[in-house]
């Protein structure tokens, strides 16, 4: 509940970040460098799967409250401000977690019987 | 010891006595050979040869003979060792008077190494192993793994050489490797520590050192075998009168009955009781003893994993949704926990680091059983943050079980029980679907490269799940998927941590486990970090060269990746704009090492680097095979970050 409140907030208080990315089309690709370059894949997984340090990021947020978290993070997450990571970085890196594709239904992996 | 004949004094006194004389008494003591054939060369007397031309022998039993003795009375089965000149007189005691059996030399490459092992050997055989480091130097690279088996309350024997007497040291270097207290180095990180004068110290001391460090609460014990007294031959006369100490019926302290008796109150009057353990499990019967209360009080348990404590597949282990449950305790039993405080509060990593109380209930009961007050030193602050308890019992948890269950026996109502079974039914249900939870997580990250933790663990649990197998390592960097996903389900299946964290225990303890298992008949696995492993990679020779049978995987991720989040974490702090600077220090790569070509040239079979999640099972298989056959192998995967 109270994370759901928390992303409520964000989307309000980031609209404007919102009205960024409509003008700043994110590239997937670059956004896989990106992710990398950037340090996200350390807690986060090279695909975003979370780890024990960071949480999962797929299926990606929408778009103002993954900015949200990368402005102004909860727990220990650094900031990443726009002196780190502009906008249109972010917009990447954003499309890159969009760009992954859905997981495989567990029932269809063997070793997870 | 004014009667002690000095080594050089005696050796002297033996280069005037009839050669013959020296012939017929030069044998080993415990194996004495056949009476020798006369030798067809007529003996010179002593007096018409120069000095130098016949050089002293020792006659009889020596020092380290009965060394050895005492090694023998304590049953230390293993002695791992680098050798050194300081205890030249006990290694070749050990290795031909005692016959190189119980103990067996155990050559490693590197002291921290030998150390290490006697780590991973105790917490699987429940008996201590022994290790033996040159003096000061030898010391000096053992300490480290000294101290994780220190902060992990774990036993070991470090023996020390050392040439006390001046005098009679070799000019240079056995100055360099004496100490006028050789213990100093490490004795803040040890339970005891005793450099003897006299053989029948060195024996009072050694039973005694064996008691301390094996009860509770443990740690290792050093002693200084002085290289005269290992080397010099016994006089008759002090020989008859030696006597090694024995080690009858012994126990382990338990908590006070009267105070234990409160806590079963306690317990019983709670709504929502729930039990912490950390490094509580001391022998395998812990884990039924943790059950039994359990059931007993309808409680969930929450594990710390420094010791194998309970199944993770057990429904009332609440380890994986642990702060839903301290949230709703009113009442937490803690177990050895280690860490009291952080039970309840916590620093986050922020920049002002603050002390955040967490989210509890504000009537809650705090009863602490654990032996962390009874050893504490002032150096090093492994004691970690004073925490207020409601009811502290100073105890092995453990042993203070059974009086636990009969004081809860013993005041248990018809209608407490009737309350407390319903509310363990309930708990129960509440791990319900836990698993399949964890799978649907671990498939977001199956396909993924480099291969991601979840993939690398599952796909060694379809090779090992059938065997009697045994995970000596760590499991925080591979996010933990072993406790979410595998059945841990026999009290030896794994051993928790370094105690420490000191890098570099995981390769070298999970070869001491290995050994242990070798001789239980069991399949060790043990999964390790890049960095973990090149702090100790000698440790793969000695696993070929006793065909100690392990099967290590590299868990890859090409850096020391701990530090790769934090140096992220200053960077991003302090808003430096050149992120690419960030690695300077972190990675461990270009050149990337081939650990299978390291591991190869250690005379292991190894396979690597495998970079598709695709390879990894028919890998597996074929060092699995080998493995089986009683020998070491080793598989190298480019692995995600954790």
């Amino acid at each position: 509940m109270k994370i759901n409140l928390l992303l409520g907030a964000a989307l309000v208080l980031f609209s404007a970040a919102a009205f960024a990315q409509d003008s700043l089309k994110g590239n997937a690709q670059t956004g896989k460098d990106l992710f990398v370059a950037k340090g996200c894949y350390s807690c986060h997984g090279f695909v975003g799967q979370g780890s024990r340090e960071g949480p999962r990021l797929m299926p990606a947020l929408p778009y103002p409250a993954f900015v949200a978290q990368l402005r102004t993070p909860r727990t220990i997450m650094p900031p990443y401000t726009a002196t780190l990571v502009n906008d249109q970085q972010a917009a990447d890196i954003h499309a890159y977690l969009e760009s992954q594709p859905k997981p495989p239904d567990p029932k269809s992996i063997k070793l997870l019987q | 010891m004014s009667k002690k004949i000095k080594r050089r004094q005696f050796l002297a006194g033996l280069a005037a006595a009839p050669a013959v004389s020296v012939a017929a008494s030069a044998t080993k003591a415990m194996a004495q050979p056949a009476a020798q054939p006369a030798s067809s060369v007529p003996p010179i007397p002593m007096t018409d040869r120069p000095t130098n031309d016949m050089p002293p022998q020792t006659i009889g039993k020596t020092g380290s003979d009965f060394m050895v003795d005492i090694l023998k009375s304590l049953d230390i089965q293993y002695i791992a060792s680098c050798p050194g000149s300081t205890f030249r007189g006990l290694h070749e005691s050990i290795i031909n008077y005692g016959d190189n059996k119980s103990p067996e030399f155990i050559t490693t490459l590197h002291e921290d190494t030998a150390a290490a092992m006697c780590h991973g050997y105790y917490k699987v055989a429940k008996k201590p192993m022994a290790c033996m480091v040159h003096g000061t130097v030898g010391l000096q690279h053992a300490s480290m793994a000294i101290y994780n088996a220190f902060a992990d309350r774990v036993p070991m024997l470090v023996l020390s050489g050392n040439i006390g007497n001046p005098a009679t040291r070799q000019v240079y270097i056995e100055w360099n490797h004496s100490a006028q207290d050789q213990a100093a180095t490490v004795r803040d990180i040890t339970k005891w520590d005793d450099q003897p004068a006299s053989l029948q110290g060195f024996a009072e001391s050694m039973v005694r050192a064996y008691d301390l460090m094996t009860t509770a609460p443990m740690a290792p014990v050093l002693i200084t075998a002085d290289g005269d007294l290992q080397e010099d031959p016994i006089p008759p006369d002090i020989e008859k009168k030696l006597h090694i100490p024995k080690l009858k019926m012994r126990s382990q302290p338990s908590g006070d009955v009267m105070a234990v008796r409160e806590a079963a109150k306690m317990l019983l009057a709670a709504e929502n009781p729930v039990i912490y353990t950390n490094r509580y499990a001391r022998t395998e019967n812990g884990p039924a003893l943790l059950l039994q209360v359990a059931e007993m009080i309808g409680a969930p348990v929450v594990d710390g994993h420094m010791r194998m404590n309970i199944s993770n597949r057990h429904p009332l282990n609440h380890s994986q949704r642990s702060e839903a449950t301290l949230q709703q305790a009113d009442c937490i039993l803690a177990l050895e926990p280690i860490f009291l405080w952080g039970l309840n509060n916590y620093v986050p990593d922020l920049v002002t680091r603050p002390n955040d109380p967490r989210r509890r209930n504000p009537n809650l009961k705090l009863i602490h059983i654990g032996t962390e007050s009874m050893m504490t030193k002032a150096n090093y602050q492994d004691f970690q943050r004073y925490a207020e308890a409601d009811l502290s019992i100073p105890g092995d948890a453990e042993a203070t079980m059974p009086l636990l269950i009969e004081a809860l026996k013993t005041q248990m109502s018809a209608a407490d029980k009737a309350r407390c079974d319903g509310r363990c039914a309930k708990v129960k249900e509440l791990t319900a679907k836990q698993l399949e939870q964890f799978r649907e997580r671990v498939a977001f990250e199956w396909d993924a490269k480099p291969i991601s933790s979840g993939r690398l663990v599952m796909e060694l649990w379809d090779q090992i799940k059938n065997e009697d197998w045994m995970m000596p390592t760590e499991t925080q960097f591979l996010s933990d998927w072993p406790y979410r996903l595998w059945d841990i389900d026999k009290p030896y299946r794994t051993m928790g941590g370094s105690g420490a964290q000191g890098i570099g225990y995981n390769t070298p303890a999970a070869l001491g486990a290995a050994l242990a298992n070798k001789d239980k008949g069991r399949l060790t696995v043990a999964m390790v970090g890049d960095g973990d492993f090149n702090m100790a990679p000698g440790v793969l020779w000695t696993a070929a060269h006793h065909k100690i049978p392990i099967l290590y995987i590299v868990h890859n991720n090409r850096a020391y990746h701990q530090e790769v989040m934090m140096i992220l974490r200053m960077a991003s702090r302090r808003q430096r704009v050149n992120h690419k600077n960030v690695y300077v220090g972190t990675l461990i790569d270009n050149p990337a090492p081939d650990y299978a070509k390291i591991a190869q040239g250690y005379g292991l079979f190894a396979e690597g680097p495998i970079t598709d999640p695709k390879d990894l099972a028919g890998a597996m298989r074929r060092a699995m095979d080998v493995v089986k056959r009683g020998e070491p192998a080793l598989l190298d995967v480019v692995s995600d970050g954790r």
